[in-house]
Protein backbone atom coordinates (compact mmCIF):
# COMPACT_ATOMS: atom_id res chain seq x y z
CA UNK A 1 0.00 0.00 0.00
CA UNK A 2 1.57 3.48 -0.58
CA UNK A 3 2.29 5.58 1.77
CA UNK A 4 0.69 8.60 3.00
CA UNK A 5 3.10 11.31 3.43
CA UNK A 6 6.69 11.73 2.77
CA UNK A 7 9.05 14.24 3.80
CA UNK A 8 12.50 14.89 2.02
CA UNK A 9 15.52 17.26 2.13
CA UNK A 10 18.61 17.96 0.90
CA UNK A 11 21.71 20.34 1.90
CA UNK A 12 21.52 22.04 -2.05
CA UNK A 13 18.92 22.39 -4.16
CA UNK A 14 20.41 20.18 -6.73
CA UNK A 15 19.18 17.01 -4.80
CA UNK A 16 15.71 17.77 -4.97
CA UNK A 17 14.83 16.27 -8.08
CA UNK A 18 15.53 12.88 -7.78
CA UNK A 19 13.68 12.78 -4.03
CA UNK A 20 10.74 14.33 -4.87
CA UNK A 21 10.54 11.55 -7.72
CA UNK A 22 11.16 8.71 -5.44
CA UNK A 23 8.92 10.39 -2.74
CA UNK A 24 6.10 10.61 -5.23
CA UNK A 25 6.59 6.97 -6.05
CA UNK A 26 6.43 5.88 -2.63
CA UNK A 27 3.60 8.03 -0.85
CA UNK A 28 0.89 10.29 -1.77
CA UNK A 29 1.35 13.34 -0.84
CA UNK A 30 5.09 14.91 -0.48
CA UNK A 31 6.63 17.54 1.69
CA UNK A 32 9.89 18.93 0.72
CA UNK A 33 11.92 20.92 3.79
CA UNK A 34 14.19 23.67 2.39
CA UNK A 35 16.51 25.25 4.83
CA UNK A 36 17.71 28.45 3.26
CA UNK A 37 16.29 31.54 1.13
CA UNK A 38 13.31 32.24 -0.48
CA UNK A 39 14.38 31.66 -3.85
CA UNK A 40 15.58 28.38 -2.90
CA UNK A 41 12.33 27.18 -1.62
CA UNK A 42 10.93 28.27 -5.33
CA UNK A 43 13.15 26.48 -7.52
CA UNK A 44 12.24 23.26 -5.27
CA UNK A 45 8.58 23.95 -5.62
CA UNK A 46 8.73 24.15 -9.81
CA UNK A 47 8.87 20.43 -9.07
CA UNK A 48 5.36 20.62 -8.16
CA UNK A 49 5.94 20.13 -4.60
CA UNK A 50 4.51 21.35 -1.37
CA UNK A 51 7.59 23.05 0.04
CA UNK A 52 7.96 24.34 4.23
CA UNK A 53 10.71 26.86 4.20
CA UNK A 54 12.84 27.62 7.14
CA UNK A 55 14.29 30.71 6.13
CA UNK A 56 17.57 31.49 7.18
CA UNK A 57 20.81 34.18 6.24
CA UNK A 58 23.81 32.80 4.84
CA UNK A 59 25.61 33.34 7.85
CA UNK A 60 23.31 30.94 10.02
CA UNK A 61 25.29 27.69 10.89
CA UNK A 62 23.26 24.73 9.14
CA UNK A 63 23.31 22.66 12.43
CA UNK A 64 21.86 25.74 14.69
CA UNK A 65 18.57 24.61 12.36
CA UNK A 66 17.89 21.08 13.00
CA UNK A 67 16.01 21.81 16.56
CA UNK A 68 13.49 23.49 14.19
CA UNK A 69 13.80 21.00 11.14
CA UNK A 70 13.19 18.39 13.53
CA UNK A 71 10.25 19.36 15.74
CA UNK A 72 8.49 20.59 11.95
CA UNK A 73 9.20 17.03 10.25
CA UNK A 74 8.25 14.83 13.38
CA UNK A 75 4.75 16.86 13.73
CA UNK A 76 4.04 15.94 9.96
CA UNK A 77 3.95 12.06 10.80
CA UNK A 78 5.83 11.17 7.41
CA UNK A 79 5.94 7.23 7.51
CA UNK A 80 9.17 8.17 4.79
CA UNK A 81 11.98 10.44 5.24
CA UNK A 82 14.41 10.64 2.30
CA UNK A 83 17.14 12.71 2.80
CA UNK A 84 20.04 13.41 0.03
CA UNK A 85 23.11 11.73 0.85
CA UNK A 86 25.80 14.02 2.25
CA UNK A 87 28.30 14.68 5.61
CA UNK A 88 25.98 16.93 7.36
CA UNK A 89 22.83 15.35 6.89
CA UNK A 90 24.19 12.27 8.05
CA UNK A 91 24.11 13.98 11.69
CA UNK A 92 21.05 15.30 10.93
CA UNK A 93 19.33 12.11 10.68
CA UNK A 94 20.75 10.37 13.69
CA UNK A 95 19.30 13.09 15.62
CA UNK A 96 15.76 12.93 13.63
CA UNK A 97 16.07 9.05 14.25
CA UNK A 98 16.33 9.47 18.03
CA UNK A 99 13.66 12.05 18.23
CA UNK A 100 10.81 9.67 15.79
CA UNK A 101 12.17 6.33 16.72
CA UNK A 102 12.16 5.47 13.00
CA UNK A 103 15.56 3.69 11.84
CA UNK A 104 17.76 5.23 9.56
CA UNK A 105 18.54 3.14 7.07
CA UNK A 106 22.12 4.84 4.90
CA UNK A 107 22.78 5.05 1.91
CA UNK A 108 19.65 2.45 0.42
CA UNK A 109 20.95 0.47 -2.67
CA UNK A 110 17.05 -0.23 -3.14
CA UNK A 111 13.94 1.38 -1.91
CA UNK A 112 10.32 -0.50 -2.65
CA UNK A 113 6.83 -0.28 -1.18
CA UNK A 114 6.59 -3.56 1.10
CA UNK A 115 2.88 -4.83 2.60
CA UNK A 116 4.15 -3.43 6.19
CA UNK A 117 5.96 -0.26 5.01
CA UNK A 118 8.92 -0.04 3.21
CA UNK A 119 11.97 -2.36 2.02
CA UNK A 120 15.01 -1.08 1.77
CA UNK A 121 18.50 -2.94 0.52
CA UNK A 122 21.63 -2.08 2.43
CA UNK A 123 25.44 -3.37 1.68
CA UNK A 124 27.31 -4.53 4.54
CA UNK A 125 30.70 -4.60 4.37
CA UNK A 126 31.58 -2.64 1.46
CA UNK A 127 29.66 -4.01 -0.73
CA UNK A 128 30.77 -7.75 -0.09
CA UNK A 129 27.23 -8.65 1.16
CA UNK A 130 23.97 -7.14 1.00
CA UNK A 131 20.75 -7.52 3.13
CA UNK A 132 17.08 -6.25 2.51
CA UNK A 133 15.29 -5.25 5.29
CA UNK A 134 11.63 -4.13 5.83
CA UNK A 135 10.12 -1.57 8.60
CA UNK A 136 6.65 -0.09 8.77
CA UNK A 137 8.55 3.69 8.80
CA UNK A 138 12.10 4.40 7.34
CA UNK A 139 14.65 7.78 7.46
CA UNK A 140 16.51 6.79 3.93
CA UNK A 141 19.75 8.55 2.92
CA UNK A 142 19.76 8.56 -0.51
CA UNK A 143 22.53 9.05 -3.18
CA UNK A 144 22.63 10.22 -6.30
CA UNK A 145 21.37 8.50 -9.25
CA UNK A 146 18.75 5.70 -6.88
CA UNK A 147 15.91 7.53 -8.31
CA UNK A 148 15.35 9.07 -11.62
CA UNK A 149 14.87 13.00 -11.64
CA UNK A 150 11.69 14.51 -11.77
CA UNK A 151 10.94 17.21 -14.23
CA UNK A 152 9.90 20.49 -13.10
CA UNK A 153 6.00 20.90 -13.80
CA UNK A 154 5.45 23.71 -11.60
CA UNK A 155 2.30 24.39 -9.01
CA UNK A 156 3.83 24.02 -6.20
CA UNK A 157 4.00 25.37 -3.41
CA UNK A 158 5.74 27.63 -0.73
CA UNK A 159 4.76 28.23 3.18
CA UNK A 160 6.92 29.39 5.53
CA UNK A 161 8.03 27.44 9.03
CA UNK A 162 7.46 29.77 11.54
CA UNK A 163 10.16 29.18 14.19
CA UNK A 164 12.99 30.40 15.64
CA UNK A 165 16.70 29.57 14.97
CA UNK A 166 18.46 29.97 18.46
CA UNK A 167 22.57 29.25 18.69
CA UNK A 168 23.20 25.62 20.34
CA UNK A 169 26.63 24.69 22.53
CA UNK A 170 28.85 24.64 19.91
CA UNK A 171 29.96 27.63 18.57
CA UNK A 172 30.84 28.44 14.99
CA UNK A 173 34.62 30.60 15.07
CA UNK A 174 35.18 30.34 11.01
CA UNK A 175 34.37 28.17 7.74
CA UNK A 176 36.40 28.01 4.80
CA UNK A 177 35.47 26.49 1.47
CA UNK A 178 37.09 23.68 0.59
CA UNK A 179 39.83 24.65 -2.29
CA UNK A 180 39.59 21.28 -4.15
CA UNK A 181 39.39 21.51 -8.24
CA UNK A 182 35.98 19.72 -8.90
CA UNK A 183 36.43 17.00 -11.39
CA UNK A 184 33.94 14.01 -13.19
CA UNK A 185 35.33 11.14 -13.65
CA UNK A 186 32.32 9.71 -14.43
CA UNK A 187 32.83 11.22 -18.12
CA UNK A 188 35.78 9.93 -18.54
CA UNK A 189 36.29 6.98 -20.69
CA UNK A 190 39.32 5.64 -19.70
CA UNK A 191 40.39 5.88 -16.21
CA UNK A 192 43.92 5.15 -14.73
CA UNK A 193 43.36 4.31 -10.67
CA UNK A 194 46.65 4.14 -8.14
CA UNK A 195 47.13 2.32 -5.16
CA UNK A 196 49.28 2.30 -2.53
CA UNK A 197 51.54 0.14 -4.99
CA UNK A 198 52.11 2.88 -6.60
CA UNK A 199 54.83 3.32 -4.49
CA UNK A 200 55.93 7.24 -4.70
CA UNK A 201 54.49 10.84 -5.62
CA UNK A 202 56.71 10.81 -8.46
CA UNK A 203 54.70 7.77 -9.99
CA UNK A 204 51.41 9.00 -8.93
CA UNK A 205 52.81 12.31 -11.30
CA UNK A 206 53.88 9.68 -14.11
CA UNK A 207 50.18 8.19 -13.71
CA UNK A 208 48.74 11.39 -14.80
CA UNK A 209 50.71 11.85 -17.35
CA UNK A 210 49.53 8.63 -18.81
CA UNK A 211 45.73 9.21 -17.90
CA UNK A 212 46.57 12.45 -19.55
CA UNK A 213 48.04 10.98 -22.41
CA UNK A 214 45.32 8.53 -23.22
CA UNK A 215 42.40 11.14 -22.77
CA UNK A 216 41.59 9.98 -19.37
CA UNK A 217 41.41 11.13 -15.64
CA UNK A 218 43.34 10.01 -12.73
CA UNK A 219 41.79 7.96 -9.95
CA UNK A 220 42.43 6.66 -7.09
CA UNK A 221 42.11 4.08 -3.61
CA UNK A 222 40.93 5.56 -0.88
CA UNK A 223 44.75 5.47 0.96
CA UNK A 224 45.86 7.27 -1.54
CA UNK A 225 43.58 10.14 -0.81
CA UNK A 226 42.98 9.53 2.68
CA UNK A 227 46.13 8.24 4.51
CA UNK A 228 48.86 9.51 2.01
CA UNK A 229 47.17 12.83 0.64
CA UNK A 230 48.91 12.32 -2.70
CA UNK A 231 45.37 12.79 -4.71
CA UNK A 232 42.57 15.10 -3.19
CA UNK A 233 39.65 13.20 -1.90
CA UNK A 234 37.30 13.61 -4.69
CA UNK A 235 39.28 11.40 -6.80
CA UNK A 236 39.05 8.14 -4.68
CA UNK A 237 36.93 5.24 -6.25
CA UNK A 238 34.90 3.04 -4.08
CA UNK A 239 31.79 2.54 -1.86
CA UNK A 240 32.50 5.72 0.16
CA UNK A 241 34.17 7.31 -2.43
CA UNK A 242 33.20 7.71 -6.56
CA UNK A 243 31.69 5.76 -8.87
CA UNK A 244 32.64 4.99 -12.29
CA UNK A 245 31.92 2.89 -15.28
CA UNK A 246 34.38 3.85 -18.21
CA UNK A 247 35.14 2.35 -21.26
CA UNK A 248 38.57 1.04 -19.22
CA UNK A 249 39.73 1.16 -16.09
CA UNK A 250 43.28 0.63 -15.46
CA UNK A 251 43.86 -0.08 -11.68
CA UNK A 252 47.93 0.25 -10.83
CA UNK A 253 49.07 -1.11 -7.84
CA UNK A 254 45.73 -1.61 -6.29
CA UNK A 255 44.76 -4.75 -4.63
CA UNK A 256 41.26 -4.98 -5.01
CA UNK A 257 39.26 -5.00 -1.85
CA UNK A 258 35.39 -5.13 -2.17
CA UNK A 259 35.19 -1.73 -0.75
CA UNK A 260 37.24 -0.57 -3.92
CA UNK A 261 35.56 -2.57 -6.47
CA UNK A 262 31.79 -1.35 -6.32
CA UNK A 263 33.28 1.74 -7.70
CA UNK A 264 34.60 0.13 -10.86
CA UNK A 265 32.57 -2.94 -11.24
CA UNK A 266 30.50 -1.16 -14.10
CA UNK A 267 33.23 -0.56 -16.33
CA UNK A 268 33.35 -2.45 -19.53
CA UNK A 269 36.77 -3.79 -19.02
CA UNK A 270 39.15 -3.87 -15.97
CA UNK A 271 42.63 -3.61 -16.69
CA UNK A 272 45.28 -4.57 -13.51
CA UNK A 273 49.17 -3.85 -12.80
CA UNK A 274 50.24 -5.58 -9.66
CA UNK A 275 53.81 -7.05 -8.39
CA UNK A 276 51.44 -10.05 -6.11
CA UNK A 277 50.04 -12.60 -8.55
CA UNK A 278 47.91 -13.55 -5.80
CA UNK A 279 45.85 -10.08 -5.32
CA UNK A 280 42.41 -10.05 -5.40
CA UNK A 281 42.12 -7.93 -8.38
CA UNK A 282 43.44 -10.40 -10.86
CA UNK A 283 39.59 -12.61 -10.13
CA UNK A 284 38.11 -9.61 -10.93
CA UNK A 285 39.66 -8.28 -13.90
CA UNK A 286 39.62 -9.14 -17.98
CA UNK A 287 43.37 -8.38 -18.39
CA UNK A 288 46.41 -8.60 -15.91
CA UNK A 289 49.47 -7.92 -16.26
CA UNK A 290 51.77 -9.44 -13.09
CA UNK A 291 54.75 -6.88 -12.97
CA UNK A 292 56.36 -4.11 -10.71
CA UNK A 293 55.42 -0.96 -11.69
CA UNK A 294 58.30 0.58 -10.48
CA UNK A 295 60.32 -0.68 -13.74
CA UNK A 296 56.46 -0.52 -15.62
CA UNK A 297 55.46 2.53 -15.49
CA UNK A 298 58.33 3.97 -18.13
CA UNK A 299 57.01 1.32 -20.58
CA UNK A 300 53.57 1.77 -20.10
CA UNK A 301 54.25 5.30 -20.86
CA UNK A 302 56.44 4.53 -23.73
CA UNK A 303 54.33 1.85 -25.00
CA UNK A 304 50.83 3.41 -24.84
CA UNK A 305 51.26 7.24 -25.67
CA UNK B 1 39.67 14.58 30.81
CA UNK B 2 37.80 11.37 30.86
CA UNK B 3 37.59 9.94 27.08
CA UNK B 4 35.80 7.25 25.48
CA UNK B 5 36.34 5.48 22.48
CA UNK B 6 33.76 3.19 21.08
CA UNK B 7 35.14 0.20 19.05
CA UNK B 8 33.03 -2.48 16.99
CA UNK B 9 34.31 -6.21 16.65
CA UNK B 10 33.46 -7.26 12.93
CA UNK B 11 34.00 -10.05 11.22
CA UNK B 12 37.26 -10.15 8.15
CA UNK B 13 34.72 -9.93 5.12
CA UNK B 14 38.15 -11.10 3.43
CA UNK B 15 37.36 -14.66 4.01
CA UNK B 16 33.61 -14.44 3.42
CA UNK B 17 32.04 -18.05 2.13
CA UNK B 18 29.75 -17.83 -1.00
CA UNK B 19 27.37 -20.79 -1.47
CA UNK B 20 25.80 -21.36 -5.32
CA UNK B 21 22.95 -19.56 -3.92
CA UNK B 22 24.98 -16.64 -3.16
CA UNK B 23 24.26 -16.92 0.96
CA UNK B 24 26.98 -15.95 2.75
CA UNK B 25 28.94 -17.96 5.95
CA UNK B 26 30.67 -15.60 8.01
CA UNK B 27 31.13 -17.55 11.12
CA UNK B 28 34.92 -18.80 9.88
CA UNK B 29 35.75 -15.16 8.94
CA UNK B 30 38.44 -14.19 11.44
CA UNK B 31 37.86 -11.24 13.53
CA UNK B 32 38.86 -7.57 13.59
CA UNK B 33 38.50 -4.14 15.19
CA UNK B 34 36.91 -1.65 12.57
CA UNK B 35 39.92 -0.22 10.24
CA UNK B 36 38.19 3.53 11.40
CA UNK B 37 37.40 3.12 14.62
CA UNK B 38 41.17 2.83 15.43
CA UNK B 39 41.26 6.48 14.78
CA UNK B 40 39.04 6.84 17.21
CA UNK B 41 41.20 5.04 19.81
CA UNK B 42 43.93 7.58 18.50
CA UNK B 43 42.52 10.45 19.11
CA UNK B 44 41.03 9.42 22.29
CA UNK B 45 44.81 8.35 23.16
CA UNK B 46 46.53 11.16 22.02
CA UNK B 47 44.16 13.08 24.14
CA UNK B 48 44.44 11.35 27.19
CA UNK B 49 48.39 11.39 26.47
CA UNK B 50 48.94 14.04 29.32
CA UNK B 51 47.12 12.94 32.40
CA UNK B 52 43.67 11.94 31.10
CA UNK B 53 41.87 8.81 31.06
CA UNK B 54 40.67 6.55 27.97
CA UNK B 55 38.18 3.70 28.01
CA UNK B 56 37.38 1.81 24.76
CA UNK B 57 34.12 0.76 25.15
CA UNK B 58 32.02 -1.76 23.25
CA UNK B 59 28.82 -3.74 22.50
CA UNK B 60 28.81 -6.86 20.75
CA UNK B 61 27.69 -10.49 20.95
CA UNK B 62 30.32 -13.48 22.26
CA UNK B 63 33.16 -11.90 19.43
CA UNK B 64 34.09 -9.32 21.97
CA UNK B 65 35.25 -11.52 25.02
CA UNK B 66 38.25 -12.63 22.18
CA UNK B 67 41.68 -12.20 24.31
CA UNK B 68 43.99 -11.67 21.40
CA UNK B 69 41.77 -9.09 20.28
CA UNK B 70 41.12 -6.84 23.50
CA UNK B 71 44.89 -7.10 23.55
CA UNK B 72 45.14 -5.41 20.38
CA UNK B 73 42.49 -2.37 21.67
CA UNK B 74 44.22 -2.63 24.87
CA UNK B 75 47.87 -1.95 23.65
CA UNK B 76 46.65 1.19 21.80
CA UNK B 77 47.33 4.15 24.60
CA UNK B 78 44.09 2.75 26.79
CA UNK B 79 43.37 2.85 30.31
CA UNK B 80 40.76 -0.11 30.18
CA UNK B 81 38.54 -2.02 28.04
CA UNK B 82 35.30 -1.98 28.94
CA UNK B 83 32.16 -4.36 26.90
CA UNK B 84 28.53 -4.92 27.04
CA UNK B 85 28.02 -8.38 25.89
CA UNK B 86 24.48 -9.78 25.16
CA UNK B 87 24.32 -12.83 21.93
CA UNK B 88 21.61 -10.18 20.35
CA UNK B 89 23.96 -7.55 19.77
CA UNK B 90 25.92 -9.27 17.55
CA UNK B 91 23.34 -8.45 14.52
CA UNK B 92 22.63 -5.04 16.71
CA UNK B 93 21.48 -2.03 14.48
CA UNK B 94 22.90 1.35 14.61
CA UNK B 95 19.90 2.72 16.95
CA UNK B 96 20.17 -0.56 18.95
CA UNK B 97 23.62 0.15 18.99
CA UNK B 98 23.58 3.61 20.25
CA UNK B 99 21.19 3.00 22.75
CA UNK B 100 23.57 0.51 24.57
CA UNK B 101 26.45 2.40 24.35
CA UNK B 102 24.68 5.86 25.63
CA UNK B 103 23.42 3.43 28.43
CA UNK B 104 27.09 2.51 29.28
CA UNK B 105 28.63 5.74 28.73
CA UNK B 106 26.38 6.88 31.91
CA UNK B 107 27.09 4.27 33.55
CA UNK B 108 30.74 4.62 33.45
CA UNK B 109 30.03 8.13 34.79
CA UNK B 110 32.02 11.49 34.27
CA UNK B 111 32.45 10.94 30.43
CA UNK B 112 33.81 14.44 29.11
CA UNK B 113 34.04 13.26 25.57
CA UNK B 114 33.02 10.04 23.02
CA UNK B 115 34.58 9.80 20.07
CA UNK B 116 33.09 7.44 17.49
CA UNK B 117 34.75 6.44 13.94
CA UNK B 118 33.38 7.42 10.77
CA UNK B 119 31.85 4.28 10.51
CA UNK B 120 31.66 0.80 11.24
CA UNK B 121 33.70 -1.50 8.57
CA UNK B 122 30.50 -3.79 8.35
CA UNK B 123 27.74 -1.83 8.23
CA UNK B 124 29.26 1.67 7.75
CA UNK B 125 25.80 3.79 8.55
CA UNK B 126 27.47 6.78 10.26
CA UNK B 127 25.40 7.01 12.44
CA UNK B 128 26.49 5.48 15.43
CA UNK B 129 27.97 8.40 16.99
CA UNK B 130 24.83 10.73 16.09
CA UNK B 131 22.79 9.00 17.68
CA UNK B 132 24.48 8.28 21.19
CA UNK B 133 24.59 12.29 21.57
CA UNK B 134 21.44 12.35 21.01
CA UNK B 135 20.45 9.87 23.38
CA UNK B 136 22.72 11.45 26.06
CA UNK B 137 21.50 15.07 24.83
CA UNK B 138 25.10 16.23 23.84
CA UNK B 139 26.49 18.16 21.47
CA UNK B 140 27.50 16.19 18.81
CA UNK B 141 29.44 16.76 15.55
CA UNK B 142 30.74 14.57 12.83
CA UNK B 143 33.40 14.36 10.13
CA UNK B 144 35.89 15.65 12.69
CA UNK B 145 39.45 16.26 11.04
CA UNK B 146 41.17 18.32 13.71
CA UNK B 147 41.27 18.78 17.70
CA UNK B 148 42.89 20.70 20.31
CA UNK B 149 42.11 21.34 23.29
CA UNK B 150 41.05 24.97 24.38
CA UNK B 151 40.57 26.40 28.01
CA UNK B 152 36.82 25.74 28.05
CA UNK B 153 36.61 22.66 25.18
CA UNK B 154 37.73 21.72 22.48
CA UNK B 155 37.87 23.50 18.67
CA UNK B 156 37.83 21.26 16.04
CA UNK B 157 37.95 21.37 12.85
CA UNK B 158 35.14 19.65 10.42
CA UNK B 159 35.69 18.93 6.46
CA UNK B 160 32.14 18.80 4.83
CA UNK B 161 31.41 18.71 1.14
CA UNK B 162 32.96 21.93 0.18
CA UNK B 163 33.62 23.32 3.48
CA UNK B 164 36.01 23.31 6.31
CA UNK B 165 34.22 24.95 9.14
CA UNK B 166 36.30 25.75 12.70
CA UNK B 167 33.74 25.36 15.65
CA UNK B 168 34.38 25.72 19.62
CA UNK B 169 32.57 22.67 21.78
CA UNK B 170 31.63 22.85 25.05
CA UNK B 171 32.30 19.42 26.63
CA UNK B 172 31.01 16.79 27.45
CA UNK B 173 30.49 15.91 24.02
CA UNK B 174 30.19 13.20 20.95
CA UNK B 175 32.76 13.36 17.97
CA UNK B 176 32.67 11.34 15.04
CA UNK B 177 36.31 11.73 13.48
CA UNK B 178 37.44 10.74 10.19
CA UNK B 179 39.61 8.29 8.83
CA UNK B 180 42.29 10.99 7.83
CA UNK B 181 42.50 12.72 11.42
CA UNK B 182 45.47 10.28 12.74
CA UNK B 183 47.79 7.71 11.32
CA UNK B 184 46.55 4.46 14.25
CA UNK B 185 49.75 3.96 15.79
CA UNK B 186 51.94 0.04 15.33
CA UNK B 187 51.69 -1.16 19.31
CA UNK B 188 55.01 -1.70 20.56
CA UNK B 189 56.01 -4.31 22.08
CA UNK B 190 55.99 -2.96 25.55
CA UNK B 191 52.18 -1.94 24.45
CA UNK B 192 51.71 -5.18 24.09
CA UNK B 193 53.29 -6.50 27.02
CA UNK B 194 51.45 -3.82 29.10
CA UNK B 195 48.37 -4.78 27.71
CA UNK B 196 48.09 -7.80 29.96
CA UNK B 197 48.02 -5.52 33.14
CA UNK B 198 45.43 -3.49 31.92
CA UNK B 199 41.32 -3.65 33.29
CA UNK B 200 38.62 -4.96 31.19
CA UNK B 201 35.30 -4.87 32.15
CA UNK B 202 31.87 -7.35 31.00
CA UNK B 203 28.96 -5.92 31.64
CA UNK B 204 25.60 -7.57 30.12
CA UNK B 205 22.39 -5.39 29.60
CA UNK B 206 20.75 -6.39 32.82
CA UNK B 207 24.20 -4.36 34.62
CA UNK B 208 22.83 -1.04 32.77
CA UNK B 209 19.18 -1.69 33.49
CA UNK B 210 18.89 -2.12 29.24
CA UNK B 211 16.31 -3.96 27.97
CA UNK B 212 16.87 -6.49 24.56
CA UNK B 213 16.54 -3.90 21.89
CA UNK B 214 14.11 -4.04 19.80
CA UNK B 215 15.03 -4.09 16.01
CA UNK B 216 13.07 -1.80 14.36
CA UNK B 217 13.58 -3.31 10.85
CA UNK B 218 13.53 -6.80 9.79
CA UNK B 219 16.34 -7.93 8.36
CA UNK B 220 16.21 -10.56 5.97
CA UNK B 221 19.30 -12.74 5.48
CA UNK B 222 22.75 -11.26 3.86
CA UNK B 223 23.76 -12.63 0.29
CA UNK B 224 26.39 -11.70 -1.78
CA UNK B 225 25.75 -9.51 -4.79
CA UNK B 226 25.81 -11.19 -8.17
CA UNK B 227 29.18 -10.41 -9.62
CA UNK B 228 30.16 -10.52 -12.88
CA UNK B 229 32.29 -12.87 -14.41
CA UNK B 230 35.20 -11.25 -16.40
CA UNK B 231 37.57 -12.97 -18.95
CA UNK B 232 40.40 -12.80 -16.63
CA UNK B 233 43.51 -12.97 -18.57
CA UNK B 234 46.23 -12.38 -16.58
CA UNK B 235 50.11 -12.76 -17.92
CA UNK B 236 53.18 -12.85 -16.61
CA UNK B 237 56.16 -10.26 -16.96
CA UNK B 238 57.65 -11.95 -19.75
CA UNK B 239 54.71 -12.42 -21.68
CA UNK B 240 53.92 -8.19 -21.66
CA UNK B 241 54.06 -7.95 -25.19
CA UNK B 242 50.98 -9.51 -25.30
CA UNK B 243 48.88 -7.45 -22.56
CA UNK B 244 50.23 -4.38 -24.26
CA UNK B 245 48.77 -5.32 -27.72
CA UNK B 246 45.23 -6.02 -25.83
CA UNK B 247 45.72 -3.17 -23.73
CA UNK B 248 45.98 -1.16 -26.81
CA UNK B 249 43.46 -3.17 -28.13
CA UNK B 250 41.03 -2.11 -25.53
CA UNK B 251 41.75 1.47 -25.75
CA UNK B 252 41.82 1.93 -29.14
CA UNK B 253 45.44 2.15 -29.88
CA UNK B 254 46.96 1.00 -32.55
CA UNK B 255 50.21 -0.88 -31.91
CA UNK B 256 53.33 0.80 -32.26
C1 LIG C 1 34.02 1.05 5.69
C2 LIG C 1 35.14 1.06 4.68
C3 LIG C 1 34.99 1.79 3.52
C4 LIG C 1 36.00 1.81 2.56
N1 LIG C 1 35.80 2.50 1.41
C5 LIG C 1 36.76 2.47 0.45
C6 LIG C 1 36.57 3.12 -0.82
O1 LIG C 1 35.53 3.74 -1.07
N2 LIG C 1 37.55 3.05 -1.75
C7 LIG C 1 38.72 2.36 -1.54
O2 LIG C 1 39.59 2.34 -2.43
N3 LIG C 1 38.94 1.74 -0.37
C8 LIG C 1 37.99 1.78 0.64
N4 LIG C 1 38.22 1.15 1.83
C9 LIG C 1 39.56 0.56 2.06
C10 LIG C 1 39.72 -0.80 1.41
O3 LIG C 1 39.25 -1.78 2.32
C11 LIG C 1 41.21 -1.11 1.13
O4 LIG C 1 41.93 -0.97 2.33
C12 LIG C 1 41.82 -0.19 0.08
O5 LIG C 1 41.01 -0.13 -1.07
C13 LIG C 1 43.19 -0.69 -0.29
O6 LIG C 1 43.83 0.25 -1.11
P1 LIG C 1 45.05 -0.15 -2.05
O7 LIG C 1 44.61 -1.23 -2.97
O8 LIG C 1 45.57 1.10 -2.65
O9 LIG C 1 46.17 -0.64 -1.02
P2 LIG C 1 46.64 -2.09 -0.62
O10 LIG C 1 45.52 -2.96 -0.25
O11 LIG C 1 47.73 -1.89 0.34
O12 LIG C 1 47.22 -2.70 -1.97
C14 LIG C 1 48.38 -2.29 -2.60
C15 LIG C 1 48.65 -3.23 -3.75
O13 LIG C 1 49.77 -2.77 -4.48
C16 LIG C 1 50.57 -3.88 -4.84
N5 LIG C 1 51.94 -3.37 -5.01
C17 LIG C 1 52.79 -2.94 -4.05
N6 LIG C 1 53.94 -2.53 -4.59
C18 LIG C 1 53.82 -2.67 -5.94
C19 LIG C 1 54.68 -2.41 -7.04
N7 LIG C 1 55.90 -1.90 -6.89
N8 LIG C 1 54.23 -2.70 -8.29
C20 LIG C 1 53.00 -3.24 -8.46
N9 LIG C 1 52.14 -3.48 -7.45
C21 LIG C 1 52.55 -3.22 -6.21
C22 LIG C 1 50.42 -4.87 -3.73
O14 LIG C 1 50.67 -6.17 -4.21
C23 LIG C 1 48.97 -4.65 -3.31
O15 LIG C 1 48.11 -5.56 -3.98
C24 LIG C 1 37.21 1.11 2.80
C25 LIG C 1 37.37 0.39 3.97
C26 LIG C 1 36.35 0.36 4.92
C27 LIG C 1 36.54 -0.43 6.18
Amino acid sequence: MKAKRAVVYGESVGGYAELCAGASALAEEVIAMVVGSADQASAVAELGVAVRLLEISEDVWLDDCWPALIEEITALQPELVLLRAGKRVRALAGRLSVATGVPVASDVASLAEAEAGFEFGLVRYGGATEQASVAPSVIAIVGPGLFAPAAPVGGGSVTTIDAAVASGPIRLLSRAPLAEESVDLGVAEVVVGVGRGIGSVENVARAAELARKLGGELACSRPIAEGLGWLPKNRYLGVSGAVISPKVYLALGISGQVQHLVGVNGSKAIVAINKDKNAPIFGHCDLGLVADLEAMLPELLDKLA
Amino acid sequence: MKIVACFKVVRDERDLVVAPDRTVTLDACGLRVGDYDLNAIEAGAQLAADGGELVALTVGGEEVRDSKLRKGVLSRGVSGLTAVVDPSLTTADAGATAEVLAAAVGRLDGVDLVVCGEGSADRYAQQVGAQVAARLGLPYLNEISKIEVSADGLVVERTLDGVVETLAVPLPAVLSVTSGLNSPRIPTMKDILGAGKKPATDWSLADLGVALPVPAAAAGPERAPESRQRAGAVYEAAQQQEFFDALRRLIGKDAK
